[in-house]
């Protein structure tokens, strides 16, 4: 809500800068979002201040509640302007019926209206200052009471009336043709004003095309009414709007301000469109009205809460410049009853606020919080990232959400959950896997010419169990492709392989327990011969690989992207526990070379030579994987650097031999493997 | 032969080695040179051996003499040794002269995004307060994101959060707060939780993006009061920027705190909103069972996008999420 700082004068004698003003509101809780000087053709010197209102205070939507807000902190006498009745010259048949959800109604016919007057010079002026576009005079004048004392009115053109007037619910599948051309379609929830025939308005949110003033009114009914917030509130947004209406009524309106609304209303509409004025006729349920309970304020618990040491006196004051007609209860207790514009105070800790926002939430006391002793835990998360880092990793941080193609390319056929108002089609697919966002990022860097590139990401990702249940998964996920070390004056650097990523893979999950195994696999996206499962403690826990060459051509790429991704869910990290003993005797070291069809793994190769190399076989390494000249085709020359050592003794050569024989041995008889010589 | 010939001679010897060992160019020649005086069968040798010829008292004079003789030269071989080995290594150490100016062999530097890094600062101060740090999912429900908080359905506060609604009946949670539930639903009091994480609103333009991320705070004890949250809630700001901070707390509102506050820092001579906090409101706490009689709570939430553009003088939101590589190399 915006509004001009002179109007404030109406009802406060107030002299303060617009500065210290917009301080006040905003450390009472009103936020202001800026202020801005203007002229006044009228009184001059103005500004127009512009406020953020919170949900909770419906009753600052207008000006006399920003007003009452700002004599209570700087003790002004709060006064409403001219509100004198005036009394009606005839009686209009028209009678008006109230219902629970809008449980009161107040009417008045205004006829023979000059249809050429025009707006109040000052009127025009302040709802400008307001952002209100001028409509017609009448129009303009509900729009001002709105803005002054927070009641909505609505004039209906009195001609277009047909018999009498009814707050009813609306029937399932009624329609109705707004003032702004929509029509819609109400169900029971909602509230309209009907005639005999029809309904002309949906109630507290918007006036009916059929019954709206016109150029051509002659005659106007005026409607000041009460309608429950809970049968306005979600209404409008609904069928996708809100209006200045049910924008107050939703939060709640007071109560007791229609009689003097339609009064004031009056008064503005004699000084400008004239007329003879019908007696006001109303309808008020009275029990359905809110009711404001007693609420008991415990001030020893309070003091003890914020932390002050507010007397009895104190509070009994702020409370009853808030209009909350507080009494002195027994002990430290004191009793109030909220104001019929006050819907946020309902409980206790609603009265702590009161008292604290007038105390100033600046002049509360501070203490320091205590630190209390807790057990560390070790943050795997942190660490895998500082060592991916280290590795020269870049980490992004991707949206959640990606397009139903890139769902398609790189989803692995998962149904997904979707988003059901997504901001775009971009947005409307909960990711599954990391992959989408890194390939993103990672050809958004390549057109801003970054050819090697390494980046990785950690986030949730989301897997549908069921048509309810979602599973979600965080997922660690890196892309690595260009060279493993850029070109420089001494050497060339070498093309990123499958193996570079094997290893930062491997040197990850040596990160957590469990022995770690790969195996071949089938994900659309990677390359079959170029990719592997990756498996923790026998459960699948990612897949790494290369791209598949369709999917690099489809994105325009000359180079090879590596990916890999881990779900971290369940991996238990690698604690050392306590330290081993290593040994103080030499070890021996054998090389070993072997020829062996292309088609063996290069693993069974190493589980057959562990197997055969005894109670003394420390380690072995592949040192070189040979294929091509001086090979026959088909077969490869694999050389294997194998060692042994004891914790008691230095080896005799005879042990190691006998190992070696037997190694050649079984390498020959499981693998058909002949030793290279 | 007598003492004086002897004399003259091992003066001669000692006069021509020294020069020849002064005139040697390497470690290698010296050591010929020195054979041929000091060897077995080196000059001084055959001397000694000539001394056969001497008469016992003149003998023991002449074996002085050249042991004299030996031990000079001997020291005047090391000397000269070192002085060799010098500028050997002097002449290999000016062979081997690299040009440092040229850049060193670096490998790749990679960098831990600016929102992680503000995350863990965040997560580390408050974890030496004794906050364990909780998650909780992202695709959420109703209960949890609105109703559980004091949201009912249909309040207008749910205008201040644009929800993505997902196909599964649940939403995407539009703040962290659903941990607090989650955590006082799953242990007993006292808690004191730090939860950082992702949020979602519907809501895309210079200054908001769809995702971004959130820390929420929770302290549920005995006597937990509004000054303390004060107290913490300085204390953090001091420990996150590094320098105390001019910071201002005012009234606002949000359903599941009362009294509820806005924190604001004092930035280049304005006033920027960086927390939410508030006294846990009392409806949330009886929702998950606590005893209000015995606990009291405060909780806060902070934007840490926004932190992070003030810590690190960002200008623009979206480059958070759009990584370039010229963007991320900065952290």
């Amino acid at each position: 809500m915006q509004f001009s700082k002179n109007w404030l004068k109406d009802f406060i004698d107030i002299d303060l800068s617009t500065e210290t003003i917009c301080s006040q509101l905003t450390m009472a809780g009103l936020e202001v979002d800026g202020y801005e000087d203007v002229t006044s053709r009228i009184t001059g010197k103005d500004s127009i201040i512009k406020l953020d209102i919170t949900p909770n205070r419906g009753d600052c939507f207008s000006l006399l509640g920003v007003a009452r807000e700002l004599s209570v902190i700087n003790n002004l006498k709060l006064s409403l302007p001219n509100i004198s009745s005036i009394d009606g010259t005839f009686k209009d048949k028209i009678k008006v019926k109230a219902c629970p959800e809008g449980p009161s109604y107040f009417g008045r016919t205004i006829r023979d209206i000059s249809v050429n007057s025009k707006t109040l010079p000052l009127i025009a002026e302040r709802l400008k200052f307001s952002d209100q576009k001028l409509i017609d005079p009448v129009v303009d004048i509900t729009n001002y009471i709105l803005l002054e004392l927070g009641q909505p009115l609505h004039a209906f053109d009195r001609d277009k009336l047909r018999g009498n007037l009814t707050v009813r619910t609306a029937f399932n599948e009624e329609n109705i043709k707004l003032l702004d051309d929509q029509e819609i379609v109400l169900d029971d929830s909602c509230l309209v004003i009907s005639d005999e025939e029809s309904a002309l308005a949906f109630a507290g949110i918007m006036g009916g095309k059929e019954s709206a003033v016109s150029a051509s009114t002659n005659s106007i009914f005026l409607e000041s009414a009460f309608f429950k917030p809970s049968a306005i509130r979600g209404k409008a947004r609904r069928y996708g709007f809100q209006t200045d209406a049910s924008l107050r009524f939703e939060r709640g309106v007071d109560y007791k301000i229609q009689e003097i609304a339609i009064d004031r209303a009056s008064i503005l509409l004699r000084d400008t469109v004239g007329g003879r004025f019908s007696e006001i006729t109303s309808s008020t349920l009275k029990n359905q009205l809110p009711k404001k309970t007693k609420i008991y304020l415990d001030l020893e618990k309070s003091n003890n809460l914020l932390g002050t040491k507010i007397s009895k006196q104190v509070a009994l004051r702020y409370f009853k410049g808030l209009g909350l007609a507080p009494q002195r209860s027994k002990n430290s207790s004191i009793s109030a009853i909220p104001p019929s514009w006050r819907y946020d105070l309902t409980i206790e800790a609603d009265l702590v606020e009161e008292l604290a926002r007038l105390v100033g939430y600046d002049s509360l006391p501070q203490l320091s919080l205590s630190p209390v002793y807790k057990k560390s835990e070790l943050n795997s998360q942190s660490h895998l990232s500082d060592l991916l880092s280290a590795k020269g990793f870049n980490e992004i941080i991707s949206y959640s959400f990606i397009s139903r193609d890139d769902h398609d390319l790189f989803g692995e056929g998962v149904a997904a959950l979707e988003v059901k108002n997504p901001i775009s089609q971009n947005m409307s697919v909960m990711r599954t896997n990391l992959v989408s966002g890194l390939v993103s990022t990672f050809l958004h860097n390549l057109n801003h010419g970054q050819d090697s590139q390494r980046l990785f990401e950690i986030g949730n990702t989301f897997h549908l169990k069921n048509a309810k249940e979602v599973a979600e998964k965080n997922t660690l996920a890196g892309l690595m492709s260009g060279k493993v070390n850029e070109d420089n004056w001494k050497e060339k650097g070498k093309e990123i392989s499958f193996y570079d990523l094997k290893g930062v893979v491997q040197d990850l999950l040596r990160e957590f327990k469990g022995p770690c195994v790969f195996e071949n696999c089938k994900v659309d996206f990677l390359h079959p011969g170029m990719s592997s499962l990756i498996k923790q403690n026998n459960k699948i826990i990612g897949f790494m690989g290369c791209l598949q060459p369709i999917y690099i051509d489809r994105l325009g790429l000359n180079e090879d992207i590596y990916i890999f991704s881990i779900e971290l869910n369940g991996l238990q990290k690698n604690v050392s526990s306590s330290y081993k003993e290593f040994s103080r005797f030499p070890s021996s070291k054998r090389d070993l070379s072997f020829i062996v069809n292309k088609s063996i793994a290069s693993s069974s190769i190493e589980n057959v030579i562990k197997a055969a190399s005894g109670k003394f076989f420390r380690d072995i390494e592949i040192f070189d994987v040979y294929e091509g000249k001086g090979i026959e085709e088909e077969k490869k020359s694999i050389a294997i650097s194998v060692s042994w050592q004891s914790n008691k003794q230095t080896l005799k050569d005879a042990d190691i031999d006998s190992a070696v024989e037997r190694i050649v041995n079984s390498m020959k008889k499981e693998l058909g493997g002949e030793l290279r010589v | 032969m007598n003492l004086d010939s002897l004399k003259k001679k091992i003066s001669d010897l000692e006069s021509n080695a020294k020069t020849e060992f002064g005139s040697a160019i390497d470690k290698l020649e010296l050591d010929d040179i020195y054979r041929s005086y000091l060897g077995k069968k080196g000059e001084v040798n055959l001397l000694l051996k000539s001394l056969g010829s001497l008469p016992h008292e003149k003998r023991k004079a002449a074996g002085k003499l050249l042991n004299n003789l030996k031990g000079d030269l001997e020291h005047n071989y090391a000397l000269t040794t070192s002085l060799l080995n010098d500028k050997a290594n002097l002449a290999r150490l000016e062979k081997d002269k690299l040009d440092i100016s040229l850049p060193g062999i670096r490998s790749r530097k990679g960098s831990i995004h600016p929102v992680t890094r503000t995350i863990r600062d965040v997560c580390d101060f408050f974890e030496r307060m004794g906050f364990d740090i909780e998650a909780g999912p992202e695709a959420e429900i109703d209960y949890y994101n609105f109703e559980a908080l004091n949201v009912p359905e249909d309040h207008p506060a749910k205008d201040m959060h644009d929800t993505f609604y997902l196909n599964n009946e649940g939403l995407l949670r539009t703040h962290t707060s659903p941990v607090q539930i989650r955590t006082m639903e799953k242990s007993e009091a006292p808690h004191r939780i730090i939860c950082p994480g992702k949020v979602y609103r519907k809501d895309s333009d210079l200054t908001h993006t769809p995702m971004f991320h959130q820390i929420e705070g929770l302290v549920v004890e005995e006597g937990a009061s509004f000054a303390q949250l004060k107290g913490l809630l300085n204390d953090f700001l001091t420990d996150f920027f590094g320098e105390e901070v001019e910071l201002r707390f005012r009234p606002s509102y949000f359903p599941f705190t009362e009294p509820s506050a806005e924190v604001d820092i004092r930035w280049k001579k304005n006033w920027l909103e960086v927390l939410g906090c508030g006294l846990v409101h009392p409806n949330v706490l009886k929702g998950v069972g606590v005893d209000t009689n015995k606990y009291s709570g405060f909780a806060f939430g902070l934007g840490v996008e926004r932190m992070t553009m003030l810590k690190y003088d960002i200008p623009d939101l979206r480059a958070f999420f759009e990584n370039d590589i010229r963007f991320l190399d900065q952290f």
